[in-house]
């Protein structure tokens, strides 16, 4: 081999350790930045999902490093070059080489100056400072590996690291955030028939009662807690990711999140299911009928805010007097709505197929149910229509007659107290003087004596011409009279009355009680009669009574007993906490940013059931503290809203404190 | 013909020299003889800066004049007055607008604070507190009064450029209430509202001789009991003189119309009320009722020491007085329930409002203790503050034209030795001598 | 009215749409009667009518309502009645047909329901049996119902919406319309006052 053959493989062995020397610390170099930014992503906080610019600038690092190695080495395209760095290497060649190089054939001596240059083993000294520098190039680049290795960078190289070696144990990778980026699922109730939503990082979720919500991010899912309000919520990974899926609560409730030292809120509002509500149309107003012969055409909506089910109509048919009533229901088959929010019914009822009498009454009204087969179903009734038939006696003027109340009302309860004052005197009689019995007995006598009377008086007024005969008792009348006026049902309750009244007076003034309760009872019984027969034909024209109180005042032989109230709580307790919360929260604004939107995010979520004005105006703070924006007018808003408006007046008071 | 190593040299002896010069007038002005006097001045703006650069002077400045178009800190404020109390005479100028601030707690258990702005003329104040403003109002006889339902932190007023704080304070809890009447609409709904304001109330309404309903223990009407006590009708009148002790003794009393009819109040109320005054339509608008639309027995002859707080065009319908230690405030509505039911949307909270308002201008006020400022200046009235620590503003436009020149007459020595020194030493180093 | 220094109590019969509100006319005197005999309190000598849809019902914070036929309110009287009792008035309820199976009370339990909260029995120990004239046993009995008209039961407590501890709807099946439906008048023929109660339910409302 010839010097100039020696010195060219010298130049290429320079040449390949000077390109692997680049390389490796180009190499190094990249991995070194990989690894640097890994680790100044953690410590400022930020997330690691933006890591491809991370890459891009590792590989220009890398690449500028190898460029600016290779470029120093230029000068090893260069034999002359070569052959001089051969020659500082190796002292003993004495310029023979580069003379070999430069009289390169045509030197005199030219075998001396080869035979010079071969005692020499410059491949073994090219060799030795190759390895000087390609070692620590090595070095280095196995150096980079092992930084990005333990680096929390889940960039390139790491990820091929990792493939290559597989899991090692007790390496665990630590990561960034696991909570920014969330999404969060809104799946509705299966009956409402809503497709589920996805709402992007929000910071407050709102959702039907009844609805599933599935969270998700990024990264493991050890490690993450999750909580609404009280209640720890499970978190298992999931593809991608991380996942967890709840009920929403029916409270507004805080649900808290953390991972490590990260922390974060989401606001729960869940929102109820309102219940339908439906109008009745038509009929448009109460009526009262002389005949039970109407066609009444029924017409009806109904509306709910998520989807109703169904509706009909419901007719109540009342029929009785006095106060014996009785009631049917009946009602028309359910019209479907196939989960419509909005729904008209009508029909058509024939009073006449209601086998009506006179005093009935039928109210009609529309009902309407939703299809919440959670919580409800959700009901709803209209208003009630009336449809009275009136009384025969009703379109009468004479019965229309201003006039109050009979007096046979307090003959009834005179009445019945008097039974009672009998039965007590039956009772007792045993261990009664003679004497006692015959007062006593002849004071009821006496009263039921005036009751008699009393009625003889209503009797008189009504029945002029009516005698007593020489019993007292109202002559009956003849069932055979062929008059054209018939005796009025009350009237005859009134004399069967008297008669009986008759006979009881007769019994007690003899001091005979016992046998004067029977014909007592008859005479009750029949003046209830009179006294509610009477009451109808009185309707809608109520009497007036005036009491004279100056008469009455302080009268009553009872007195009573003094008694102790008890207080009443507070209409807005919850306001008084809510003002030193949101006091509290304001005066963390400067100090402490993060705590201060906290603490908001908390009380907004416990404002949202009492105020929910002032958890809205909260929510608006946040949202600006969150983007960076001015919250004073959010704030002032808040303020206002939860305690009111300030107000100014021009001057000072006359009266400090005044109103 | 010189050379020009001649003429510089000649040229660095002519710097050196006057350098020297400069030098020696320096040492001579030292010695402070019959110098000239220093004057400086500063603006707004610039004032905390100026302070800090006069107080490292050597010699404080003879005169110090700051033209000022917003109120210094107190901090400032009282720097300036230093400076000259260390001899410096101190003057100011500006239009400052003279407002002062005072802020008081509401005398209730929903709280609440009353600010009086004393400003000038008509005008506007603007008071604000940490979150921002609350309210804006034009003075007028001397300032302006607000009502803020709720305030955080500091709350200052604003009236042109000058910024008045103060300091909220906290109250202990107000005592509980006591209320006599007799059974009916008006006592019923008046303890309610107070109740529902959060109020605790003592009551007795009677219903019969002998017999009342009560709630709480009314036996002593005391100032360590009772921060009001609030007479309805007449059946207050045979508490009368115990009532009359209490408010001596520095108690508050509300009295209503029909209870100020009996003469047992005759010493405390503040009218005896007039004939009944009622709108001619009250029956038809049930539903609409507000407050001025209510019956009243008017205050038709107000006592001497007694301050009218409402009217109803010429008639009085609330006043107030002092008896003694205490305060009496005497209204002439009557049946304000009807308010309560036959109002608008919100009558309730505003009948509710109304009370607590009522009974917190007359109630006993507690012991206040002050909220921290936490480090923040706190200057309530801050140009008459100004006035106390410099006196009053100084007419004038400022210093004149000489002392001015004599102010700055050191900075020229000095600048005019520096550079007669640098460009000596510069000649030299060019001409390449050491 | 503004002739005094303080107003009258007046007895309110509430008029509704939907049944025979007035079945019981003489109620108002006898109460406004027995008022004036126990008490001090100021009281109007005749009762009113008033609408319940009307907005004069706010004149009148306790309101007295009675029936046999169905009781239903339509819109206007359910939002006046529900305005007033959250602005402290009170409804007293009375079924004059004492009948839990009839149509009044299935009604009127509905409308309750339906318009404040279900009503719940309440206790008889409750401060209205205490709040004038003591009735340690709850209720009293009236002499209706047991007459053989009606359910025949005696019904051992009276029902009630509550706000809070206060009584805003009081609602009866014991049939004191029947009780109380005569001229005051009368009352010197009875040993006892059984109106007594009514002064309970009315200071009962004046005073809480």
């Amino acid at each position: 081999m010839t010097a100039i053959e020696r010195v060219r493989r010298t130049r290429l062995t320079l040449a390949a350790g000077a390109i692997v020397v680049a390389l490796a610390w180009g190499f190094a170099a990249a991995l070194a930045i990989l690894a640097a930014l890994a680790f100044a992503d953690v410590t400022s906080g930020t997330s690691q999902r933006d890591a491809g610019w991370h890459s891009v600038a590792a590989i220009v690092g890398g690449l500028v490093v190898a460029t600016v190695l290779i470029w120093r080495s230029r000068r090893l395209t260069s034999v002359g070059r070569v052959a001089l760095w051969l020659e500082e290497k190796i002292p003993g060649l004495h310029y023979s080489l580069v003379t070999a190089i430069e009289y390169d054939g045509v030197a005199a001596n030219r075998p001396a100056i080869e035979a010079a240059v071969a005692r020499h083993d410059i491949g073994a000294v090219t060799r030795r400072a190759v390895g000087r520098i390609v070692l620590p190039a090595i070095g280095a680049a196995l150096t980079g590996l092992a930084l990005l290795y333990v680096s929390p960078s889940s960039a390139l190289g790491g990820a091929i690291f990792r493939s290559v070696t597989g899991k090692l144990p007790g390496a665990a990778a630590a990561v960034g955030n696991r909570l920014e980026g969330i999404t969060v699922q809104v799946i509705p109730p299966a009956y409402t028939g809503e497709r589920s939503t996805s709402l992007d990082d929000p910071a407050s979720v709102s959702a039907l009662i009844g609805s599933r919500i599935v969270l998700r991010g990024e990264g493991r899912a050890e490690g993450i807690i999750a909580r609404a309000g009280a209640t720890e919520l499970k978190v298992e990974d999931a593809r991608g990711g991380w996942m967890s899926g709840f009920a929403v609560p029916t409270r507004p409730t805080a649900l808290m999140l953390r991972d490590r030292s990260y922390e974060r809120i989401i606001v729960l509002q869940p929102r109820a299911d309102n219940p339908p509500r439906i109008v009745l149309t038509s009929p448009e107003r109460d009526s009262t009928l002389r005949a039970p012969r109407l066609m009444i055409r029924l017409t009806a909506t109904a509306t709910d805010d998520i989807g109703l089910e169904g509706a009909y109509f419901e007719y109540l048919v009342t029929t009785g007097s006095g106060e014996i009533f009785s009631a049917r229901t009946i009602t028309t088959p359910v019209q479907q709505f196939g989960g419509a929010r909005r729904g008209p019914i009508s029909g058509a009822l024939d009073l006449a197929s209601l086998n009506l009498k006179q005093g009935d009454v039928v109210s009609i009204r529309a009902i309407t149910q939703d299809r919440n087969s959670l919580s409800g179903p959700g009901l709803a009734t209209s208003d009630t229509r009336t449809f009275r038939i009136a009384r025969a006696g009703e379109y009468d003027s004479v019965a229309l007659e201003a006039a109050g109340p009979l007096p046979v009302d307090s003959s009834a309860m005179s009445q019945r107290m008097l039974i009672m004052m009998t039965e007590q005197l039956v009772r007792e009689q045993k261990s009664l003087t003679r004497q006692q019995l015959v007062k006593r007995s002849t004071e009821i006598g006496d009263l039921e004596d005036r009751v008699r009377k009393r009625v003889h008086e209503i009797l008189y007024e009504q029945e002029a011409g009516a005698a007593e005969d020489e019993h007292g008792a109202v002559e009956q009348a003849d069932p055979h009279d062929h008059s054209d006026e018939p005796v009025p049902a009350h009237n005859r309750d009134l004399l069967e009355a008297y008669n009986a009244l008759w006979e009881a007076v007769r019994s007690l003034q003899i001091a005979e009680p016992q046998p004067a309760l029977p014909p007592m009872r008859v005479a009750l019984k029949a003046l209830d009669r009179a006294r509610l027969a009477n009451r109808m034909y009185l309707r809608g024209i109520p009497p007036k009574v005036i009491v004279d109180l100056a008469r009455v005042r302080m009268t009553g032989k009872e007195k009573g007993s003094g008694n102790i109230r008890t207080p009443v709580s507070a209409a807005d307790s919850a306001r008084a906490r809510f003002e030193r919360r949101f006091s509290d929260a304001v005066e963390l604004i400067e100090s402490d940013p993060q705590r201060a939107v906290r603490a908001f995010t908390l009380l907004q979520v416990d404002a949202l059931s009492s105020n929910p004005g002032f958890a809205a105006a909260v929510g608006e703070a946040i949202e600006a503290f969150r983007k960076g924006r001015d919250a004073t007018l959010p704030l002032i808003r808040a303020r206002r809203t939860l305690s009111g408006a300030p107000s100014a007046t021009p001057g000072l008071p006359s009266w400090s404190g005044g109103p | 013909m010189p050379s020009r190593a001649e003429i510089s040299s000649r040229v660095e002896n002519v710097l050196r020299g006057l350098s020297f010069a400069a030098l020696g007038l320096l040492i001579w002005l030292a010695f402070d003889r019959g110098r000239s006097e220093t004057v400086v001045t500063a603006r707004s703006a610039n004032i905390e800066s100026a302070l800090a650069d006069w107080s490292r002077m050597g010699i404080s400045p003879d005169r110090i004049a700051v033209r000022l178009d917003s109120n210094p800190t107190p901090r400032q404020r009282d720097w300036l007055a230093a400076l000259r109390g260390a001899g410096s005479q101190v003057s100011w100028s500006g239009s400052l607008s003279p407002v002062a601030v005072s802020v008081h707690p509401v005398t209730s258990p929903r709280g609440g604070l009353t600010i009086l702005a004393a400003a000038s003329g008509a005008s506007p104040v603007i008071v604000s507190d940490d979150v921002g403003p609350l309210d804006t109002a034009n003075a007028r006889n001397g300032g302006a009064s607000f009502s803020a339902p709720a305030a955080t932190g500091i709350i200052s007023a604003r009236s042109g450029s000058t910024v008045a704080t103060g300091l909220q304070h906290s109250t202990k809890p107000a005592k509980p209430l006591l209320v006599i009447g007799s059974a009916g609409w008006e006592t019923k709904f008046v303890v309610t509202a107070l109740e529902e304001d959060g109020w605790k109330v003592d009551a007795s309404m009677r219903v019969a001789p002998g017999v009342s309903v009560t709630q709480g223990s009314s036996s002593a009407i005391d100032t360590s009991r009772y921060s009001a006590v609030i007479a309805l009708d007449a059946t207050a009148a045979s508490r009368a003189q115990d009532i009359a002790r209490y408010v001596a003794a520095g108690g508050g009393l509300v009295i209503a119309g029909p209870a100020a009819i009996s003469d047992a109040f005759a010493s405390l109320r503040a009218s005896s009320p007039g004939r009944p005054d009622a709108p001619a339509d009250l029956t038809s608008r049930a539903g609409a009722i507000t407050l001025q639309s209510l019956p009243i027995l008017p205050l038709s002859a107000l006592r001497g020491d007694a301050i009218p707080i409402e009217r109803r065009g010429s008639l009085i319908v609330s006043a107030a007085r002092r008896h003694v230690a205490g305060r009496v405030l005497q209204h002439g509505y009557v049946d304000t329930w009807r308010w309560r039911l036959g109002g608008g949307e919100k009558s309730a909270d505003e009948h509710r409002e109304w009370w607590t308002k009522l009974v917190a201008s007359a109630a006993m006020r507690g012991t206040t203790t002050a909220e921290a400022s936490e480090g923040k200046p706190v200057d309530d009235a801050p140009l008459a503050r100004l006035v106390e620590a410099l006196g009053p503003a100084a007419s004038g436009s400022g210093p004149g034209l000489a002392s001015r020149a004599a102010s700055i007459s050191l900075w020229w020595l000095f600048i005019i030795l520096s550079l007669s020194l640098l460009t000596e030493w510069a000649l030299r180093r060019l001409r390449g001598l050491r | 009215m503004v002739g005094r220094a303080v107003s009258d109590f007046v007895f309110c019969t509430g008029r509704y749409e939907s049944g025979d509100w007035d079945s019981a006319p003489t109620v108002p005197a006898n109460l406004i009667d027995s008022i004036a005999r126990y008490t001090e309190i100021p009281v109007g000598p005749a009762g009113v009518i008033v609408p319940l849809s009307s907005d004069a019902i706010f004149e009148y914070p306790l309101v007295y309502l009675t029936g046999h036929l169905p009781f239903r309110f339509t819109e206007a009287e359910r939002r006046n009645v529900r305005r007033l009792v959250d602005r402290g008035g009170m409804i007293f309820l009375d079924d004059h047909n004492h009948d839990v199976g009839g149509v009044f009370h299935k009604t009127a339990m509905e409308e309750m329901t339906r318009t404040f909260a279900a009503p719940i029995d309440l206790p008889n120990t409750h401060p209205l049996y205490g709040a004038f004239f003591k009735f340690e046993d709850g209720p009293p009995t009236t002499s209706h119902e047991l007459n053989g008209w009606g359910d025949n039961l005696v019904h051992k407590h009276l029902k009630a919406v509550m706000r809070g501890d206060r009584i805003a709807v009081l609602y009866s099946n014991k049939d004191y319309s029947s009780e109380w439906n005569y001229h005051p008048d009368n009352k010197r023929f009875s040993a006892v006052d059984n109106t007594r109660f009514g002064v309970n339910i009315i200071v009962y409302a004046l005073t809480r």
